[in-house]
């Protein structure tokens, strides 16, 4: 196996994942993911590879979102015509389940940039030293990071859901 | 000892701290209330944040719409082919103009060097023929990417005729295009042939097969088939490999060369083997908006997975980019039964994986909630072969993927 289908093999699928946690958008995540590959190729030798991965992609959407705001309207656009198309739903999902999505996902954008991936890279298995490489943190300050990244999520999604659950109740006390 | 800090307690329950840190903070949440209250606070974060990161996963994907066969890929626009109602008889019409053109330059091609090689021609038709692109041997050329459908391992003892014609292997190299002629005036000697049966639309246009295959046939004699014989196997391959990184050049870069391609091109066009009678490997070149383009096509001739059903056994790489997505995905298009590339197939793309040659990475979705299946591409230098395999989240699959004849 080479160092290609290696690098692939072992870290393609937490990326993705990970993109997608943090973009919202499996495709552009696929986008992102495929371009650090095509980096990392390029690159003679990387020291620690899953951290050198993460920080790199996690800087192609950071410089993206600086750079190409259009382009993720363009995004919308699609996702708007893609409905419009009548496209295959990917997946039944349930209201619930979609409910639910749209609530994390609010609670996750309501974190600080770095809070929001110092967690989504912890939830993919990296470790403090990962993280701290990939974020440019000190090891010390990712348990700090970390901490208070998960109780912002926490208070977040629960806030939401208070709101959640007073906008239905209320609509529902509207209409009865 | 102090009170512990959020912080540290949660890097605690990651795992994170030494095994000496460890055991202090242990041993002070054992002891202090306050302490083992925050502890236990840690853990149902970090339960809870997990559970709301995983809700995250039931984000939808494939939100660029499915577009109808044929389309251009781009928002609203018709395909050339649909605008031009090209149907599949008005292509076998086109494909038999074609084919007569195509005759008449190599009757005269073989009339041209009947003056040249006629010397040679009685020492050269009696050597061995070395190379067969679809059945190689140990001695010859590597078993590459020429043909989507191999040739039986063990072929039956050359006839009389062929012997005596001394033109099998030239006229094998010489491509599909003349053995689906030659399946019309030969019958006997298409069976043999399988790769023949590629180009099923060939129509029965029993004179111009012959007067291909007697030009073949002289051409061969005259050392032609001995010509391709000698050197053709590696150096069509070498050809092959040439136009390939030409094309994946101008990918990787955004740029086409052309003096690069055309030379490239020259050279498939020269090989003695048949390359531009189309057999192993057929390019296109098209001004688009003032930009050549190179398509390579590709055929995978093994069964695929039932995960990866949704990939068609023809496809062609086209160094455009996506009109819809961003630099990094370019098209990758259906090729029909008449081996003609078509319009882009919708949820794939590809992209160069290295900064000038292979190997490549396409991607493929179907649409579905599932992740999309990758075919990664690498070429195999020692032994010039290519090696794919398909991936899709944990499963891979070897498959076997050959160069492919296709046309604009």
């Amino acid at each position: 196996m080479n160092d290609v289908e290696r690098l692939f093999r072992s870290y393609h699928e937490p990326l993705v994942r990970y993109l997608t946690r943090r973009l919202g958008d499996r495709d552009w995540a696929e986008e992102v993911a495929q371009e650090t590959f095509v980096r990392a190729l390029k690159q003679e030798s990387i020291v620690s590879e899953r951290a050198w991965l993460f920080a790199v992609a996690t800087n192609l959407v950071r410089d993206e979102a600086r750079r190409d705001a259009r382009r993720r309207r363009h995004l919308e656009l699609l996702r708007e015509q893609a409905k419009a198309d009548d496209i295959v739903e990917p997946e039944p999902l349930t209201i619930e389940r979609a409910e639910e999505a749209a609530l994390a996902r609010k609670a996750l954008e309501a974190l600080g940039e770095r809070d929001r991936e110092a967690l989504l890279m912890r939830e993919e298995g990296l470790d403090y030293t990962e993280i701290a490489s990939a974020l440019e943190l000190s090891v010390a300050s990712v348990g700090t990071t970390l901490s208070r990244a998960r109780r912002r999520l926490v208070e977040a999604y629960e806030a939401l859901q208070g709101v959640g659950a007073g906008g239905r109740r209320g609509g529902s006390h509207a209409a009865s | 000892m102090q009170h512990l800090d959020e912080g540290t307690i949660h890097a605690w329950l990651d795992g994170a701290l030494s095994a000496d840190e460890a055991l202090g903070v242990e041993r002070h949440a054992a002891e202090c209330a306050s302490c083992a209250s925050m502890v236990a606070e840690a853990r149902g974060l970090i339960a809870g944040a997990s559970r709301i990161v995983s809700a995250l996963d039931v984000t939808r994907g494939g939100v660029i719409p499915n577009r109808p066969a044929g389309s251009s890929g781009r928002a609203g626009s018709v395909s050339v082919w649909q605008r031009l109602r090209f149907t599949p008889a008005r292509a076998a019409i086109a494909a038999t103009l074609i084919v007569a053109v195509g005759s008449m330059l190599t009757v005269r091609n073989a009339a041209d060097e009947r003056g040249t090689m006629a010397p040679a021609a009685d020492k050269l038709v009696m050597q061995p023929a070395v190379v067969n692109v679809a059945a190689p041997t140990p001695a010859a050329a590597p078993p590459v990417q020429a043909r989507t459908v191999s040739a039986p391992a063990s072929r039956p003892a050359a006839s009389k005729a062929d012997v005596a014609e001394g033109t099998r292997p030239a006229r094998e190299l010489a491509g599909s295009t003349l053995d689906a002629l030659k399946k019309t005036a030969a019958p006997q000697e298409a069976a043999r042939q399988p790769e023949a049966r590629d180009v099923a639309a060939a129509p029965p246009v029993s004179r111009v097969a012959d007067s291909v295959v007697s030009a073949e046939r002289a051409r061969a004699a005259m050392g032609g088939g001995a010509r391709g014989g000698g050197r053709g196997g590696r150096g069509v391959n070498d050809r092959v490999l040439q136009l390939q990184e030409a094309v994946v050049t101008s990918a990787a870069t955004g740029r086409v060369d052309s003096a690069r391609v055309d030379s490239a091109r020259r050279a498939t066009a020269n090989a003695p083997a048949g390359l531009a009678a189309g057999g192993a490997f057929a390019s296109a070149r098209r001004e688009r908006a003032g930009t050549p383009t190179v398509v390579v096509c590709y055929s995978i001739a093994s069964p695929l997975p039932a995960w990866a059903s949704h990939i068609p056994p023809r496809f062609a790489l086209d160094p455009m980019r996506a009109s819809d997505t961003s630099a990094t995905r370019l098209v990758i298009r259906r090729v029909t039964a008449e081996g003609k590339t078509d319009g882009p197939i919708p949820g794939s793309w590809w992209q160069p994986l290295g900064a000038d040659t292979l190997p490549v990475l396409m991607t493929w979705a179907d649409g579905a909630s599932r992740a999309p299946v990758t075919l990664t591409v690498t070429l195999d230098a020692p032994s010039r072969r290519l090696i794919a395999t398909l991936r899709e989240s944990v499963r891979t699959e070897p498959v076997s993927l050959s160069f492919a004849p296709c046309q604009p």
